[in-house]
């Protein structure tokens, strides 16, 4: 009898090892999510390591004017009023104006930029870069491509500067973080980490803790650093860097933008805190609108060829030092215009609503059309490259 | 057949129990203790700003919020005062920790970061306590006296959209049940040597022998001001306290946070300590869970000495 249940047995067991394969292939199926996912770009690293850096002397153009006595009798009339201190203040604003531009130029000269695109996986995509602690503190500054704002579209108290919507297709974020080496848990070129190390406190109880030296101005302890959101750059210091001791900066690809897929940035590493060099630069890193263009031009067009600087310099491929990088056609403009908003000293059409106008105008007139949602081929024709929205699509009040 | 089947569900049984008797290692404990502060750390004299006429009150009110941290050391060596052991992160890592007293939302930003839960028993006695002690009646939101304590309530109950003062939750509980708000009900009880002693738990705790618990107090502190004349004294916001989070007021011409315990408040306890703050000089070692621990907090920043005090 017990023989007999042999067969059984076998057909019982050949359809569990039949139902065990089909099961497994499914499982895999479904853990394959890749179709969530942007594919990876041929040619455009997801992740990169560009090097090595040596943070760059703050310009001190900015910080020279503050030795300046004006002479009190500015018009030289041999009388103090009111019109000598009105002269004085312009004078002062048109210095201050040409020694920031004097400091910005001296920086972008030394700026970093690079261009990283889609893992095609879950994995997180970005760049790396690395420096060695001076003894003092180290400020990095990245600019993510472009710019980006909300339309504004109060009907009482609308901002005229940016009522015209944004092309929001066409921008990306990247998160900054940097830290001792020692602590990165990525394998830079290969994988994105973060600064974490485990110990063990004196009762022997281990607990990971973030290592992270990634300082934003203005927070309070434990608390993470401030990200600056889609399009935005943002800073951070290392403070009181270690001298000899290599740190790594991480800048993690939070969005790619959904239209091309590839995002440009644009980096700059200096000596001293970032509240010096935003003093350094008159005030511009905590502008709102006018630390878009500390970094410019960092919209690289794809067409370009590889930066000859930075392969000299032993830089991956898709990386550019200074002003070798050639940015899209007319996207150092658009920067600027979004620099000038809110702004009393440029006028309505030297800022972002004019630009627009002026860009819808000349979609208009060359016959083009805009490839917002889709990879565009370039700065004219059916798949033209456009920095503003599409205004068809403004809210209307009542509107959802 | 059957045979198999029997056995079969015998190893499920089998596999069931085992896997019930499965021990992830952690060590849970409900844990339990007191806190008592010395009669001093409840006293203030307060100073009459425009006669200079002072006296000296002892009063319950006179505490501040206290947390409670466990950790794994305490280190003399960080500060002049005893601070827990530091990560090499800096920051201290409690493996858990509570308050005697919160700041909680009480309904007018007059109390922002100047109120503390469990430290009067009626709505009147708030108002008292802030008018004839310490000389700043309390405000409402056209910056006007509130003159009766039934009006914090109908505001809270108003704002908060509840219907009882268990659900506020600024006056205690009716800790002894005899049915009506006393001092005995309050966070910290006079004890028989004049002192105040509150109690505390912390359910579900990571519990690890040798770890040891440490307490400090936020003390509150008072400054003098014109603003509005006369001169007087007025409540200065606690420094654990974060003005800018909490719960949120924004109706009508009332626009404010209520504030609330600073998050970084115990794993960095340096940064929040000002001279005045009373602390634990001796931690207490928890080898048995089932100890209650009685922390005193009987050093002075800015007063004691490590040496003198005798901390451990």
């Amino acid at each position: 009898m017990r023989t007999g249940h042999k067969p059984l047995l076998h057909v019982v067991g050949r359809v569990g090892v039949a139902s065990a394969v089909i099961v497994s292939s499914l499982a895999g199926c479904d853990l394959d999510q890749s179709v969530f996912f942007q594919d990876a770009i041929e040619g455009v690293p997801s992740v990169v390591d560009l090097g090595e850096f040596v943070p760059s002397p703050l310009p001190t153009d900015v910080l020279d004017l503050d030795s300046i006595d004006w002479p009190a009798d500015a018009d030289g009339n041999g009388s103090v009023n009111q019109t000598d201190e009105l002269l004085n203040d312009e004078l002062t604003r048109q210095m201050k104006e040409l020694a920031t531009n004097r400091a910005l130029g001296k920086l972008r000269a030394n700026a970093i930029y690079a261009e990283v695109g889609p893992t095609g996986t879950s994995a997180i995509g970005g760049a790396t870069f690395q420096f060695v602690g001076t003894g003092g503190s180290v400020c990095i500054w990245m600019d993510p491509e472009l710019v980006s704002w909300s339309q504004s579209v109060s009907p009482t108290d609308p901002d005229q500067d940016l009522a015209w919507p944004d092309n929001l297709f066409d921008d990306g974020d990247i998160d900054l973080d940097a830290g001792p080496a020692v602590f990165y848990t990525g394998t830079p070129g290969d994988r994105m980490g973060r600064f974490r190390a485990t110990f063990q406190d004196s009762l022997g109880v281990e607990t990971t803790v973030d290592l992270s030296a990634c300082t934003s101005p203005g927070k309070a302890p434990g608390t993470a650093p401030d990200s600056a959101g889609r399009a935005a750059p943002e800073g951070c210091s290392v403070v009181d860097t270690i001298p000899g001791r290599p740190y790594t900066v991480v800048l993690e690809s939070y969005s790619l933008p959904l239209d091309d897929k590839r995002l440009g940035m644009g980096m700059l590493i200096t000596e001293g805190s970032c509240d010096e060099f935003d003093a350094a630069l008159g005030g511009k890193a905590t502008s709102q609108y006018g630390r878009e263009c500390i970094v410019l031009g960092e919209s690289i067009d794809p067409f370009s060829e590889p930066g000859e600087a930075a392969a000299a310099a032993g830089m991956p491929e898709r990386s550019w030092l200074g002003e070798e990088r050639v940015p899209w056609t007319g996207s150092v403009e658009f920067e600027l215009s979004f620099c000038h908003n809110n702004e009393p000293s440029f006028s309505q059409r030297e800022r972002t609503y004019a630009y627009c106008e002026a860009e819808a105008d000349d979609v208009v007139e060359n016959q083009d059309a805009c490839s917002w949602f889709e990879e565009p081929t370039g700065d004219s024709g059916d798949m033209r490259r456009c920095y503003c929205g599409d205004p068809r699509q403004t809210p209307r009040s009542g509107a959802f | 057949m059957k045979a198999n089947m029997v056995r079969a569900f015998g190893w499920l049984l089998l596999g069931s129990t085992v896997s019930a008797c499965y021990s992830e290692g952690l060590n849970i404990q409900n844990l339990r203790g007191t806190v008592t502060i010395p009669r001093a750390a409840a006293t203030q004299i307060f100073r009459d700003p425009i006669t200079g006429d002072e006296r000296e009150v002892t009063d319950v009110a006179l505490i501040g919020p206290v947390y409670i941290g466990v950790y794994p050391s305490i280190d003399e060596t960080l500060a002049d005062f005893p601070l827990p052991e530091l990560g090499p992160d800096g920051a201290s890592h409690p493996y858990t920790g509570t308050t005697i007293g919160d700041f909680r939302y009480a309904c007018v930003e007059y109390f922002t970061c100047r109120l503390v839960t469990g430290r009067f028993t009626s709505y009147d006695g708030i108002l008292d306590w802030y008018r004839d002690v310490v000389g700043d009646p309390v405000v409402d939101a056209q910056d006007q006296p509130i003159q009766t304590g039934a009006f914090i309530q109908q505001t809270c109950f108003d704002l908060l959209e509840v219907t009882s003062d268990e659900e506020i939750r600024i006056l205690p509980p009716d800790r002894n049940e005899d049915g009506q708000l006393t001092a005995a009900d309050l966070d910290f009880v006079e004890d028989a040597n004049g002192d105040f002693v509150g109690e505390f738990e912390m359910l579900r705790a990571d519990f690890y022998p040798g770890m040891v618990a440490w307490a400090f107090m936020d003390k509150p502190s008072f400054f003098e001001t014109e603003v509005p004349p006369p001169l007087h004294l007025q409540h200065e916001p606690y420094n654990s306290c974060d003005a800018a989070n909490g719960y949120q007021e924004n109706t009508y011409n009332r626009q404010f946070r209520a504030g609330l315990q600073n998050a970084a408040i115990l794993n960095f306890p340096e940064f929040f300590l000002e001279d005045g703050d009373r602390l634990s000089g001796q931690a207490f070692e928890w080898t048995d869970p089932e100890a209650d621990a009685d922390l005193v907090l009987d050093f002075t920043v800015g007063v004691d000495t490590i040496d003198a005090a005798g901390a451990n």
